[in-house]
């Protein structure tokens, strides 16, 4: 599997690098990793019936859009960064930790999400991948704040691979997979990422 | 750790807390290390330590688009 560019080596991309620009996300399907305004359903408020912050996508993308999602789409609680204690914060950020020498996962249920600019979301988030809740598709049409990128979304799912099924792929590995599923899909919508076109 | 020390970033590091090393707080510089630096994660959660997995081929896979959706029937069982 030969080497992809991606504009990032480690856990995460740079948090201007996290969503497309406002303005450029038109021509973007709605895809698994994107963010929605939350919305009106029982199962996306907290236990004090408040609304959760925002959704992230976790259903498949192909769902998302001409083939619809028959019972409705799959979405994870998004909460502020600041939600958490400080150590913690920086566990989530990195997504890792040193102990004796080694490294580690941790806070493998969490992925970080990086602010949102100029909305009510313009501050570090975490998705919760163990907060699944599964909305009306309806809900989420005109409903979405902020299109992931390729890069963030090759991030999202290595973490999201790990955390359902214990898989430790490389960053490498799952950029590759994702790479060929894009370069092969005839029907792909929107801008290809420079290393799979 | 060492190329995290060597930045001058704080990484969530139980070494780095155990010898007293402090180095001030820098969510920004962090973050920059995260996408920079190629993390090889050795250890899951736990401290188990992880295989070496590499995903040597995939499948063409051709995915029929025109599937009725499922109509389930009730049973009476």
């Amino acid at each position: 599997m030969s080497t992809v560019a991606l504009q990032f080596d480690g856990t995460y991309p740079l948090d201007e690098d996290f969503w497309v620009p406002t303005g450029e996300d038109a021509p973007c399907p709605p895809r698994y990793g994107d963010l929605f305004a939350t919305p009106e359903v029982d199962q996306c408020r907290d236990s004090r019936g408040k609304p959760w912050r925002a959704v992230m996508a976790v259903h498949p993308s192909c769902e998302l859009g001409a083939k619809q999602a028959p019972l409705g789409a799959q979405v994870v609680r998004v909460h502020f960064l600041r939600e958490v204690s400080t150590s913690q914060r920086d566990e989530i950020r990195t997504g890792c930790r040193e102990r004796s020498g080694r490294v580690e996962l941790c806070r493998v249920n969490l992925v970080y999400l990086a602010p949102l600019s100029d909305s009510v979301l313009d501050e570090e988030l975490l998705a919760d991948l163990r907060a699944t809740a599964r909305v009306p598709l309806s809900s989420l049409r005109a409903a979405r704040l902020a299109a992931m990128t390729h890069d963030a979304r090759v991030a999202v799912l290595r973490r999201d691979t790990y955390f359902r099924y214990r898989w430790p792929l490389t960053l490498e590995a799952v950029a590759g997979l994702e790479r060929d599923r894009i370069r092969r899909d005839a029907a792909f919508l929107g801008p290809r990422p420079d290393w799979a076109t | 750790m060492l190329a995290a020390a060597a930045a001058g970033v704080a990484i969530p590091s139980q070494t780095l807390a155990r010898l007293n090393v402090s180095i001030p707080m820098c969510p920004e510089a962090l973050k920059r290390f995260r996408a920079a630096y190629p993390v090889r994660f050795t250890h899951d959660e736990d401290g188990t330590r992880l295989t070496e997995t590499s995903v040597v081929a995939t499948d063409v896979l051709n995915e029929a688009e025109d599937e009725d959706e499922l109509v389930l029937a009730e049973l009476d069982d």
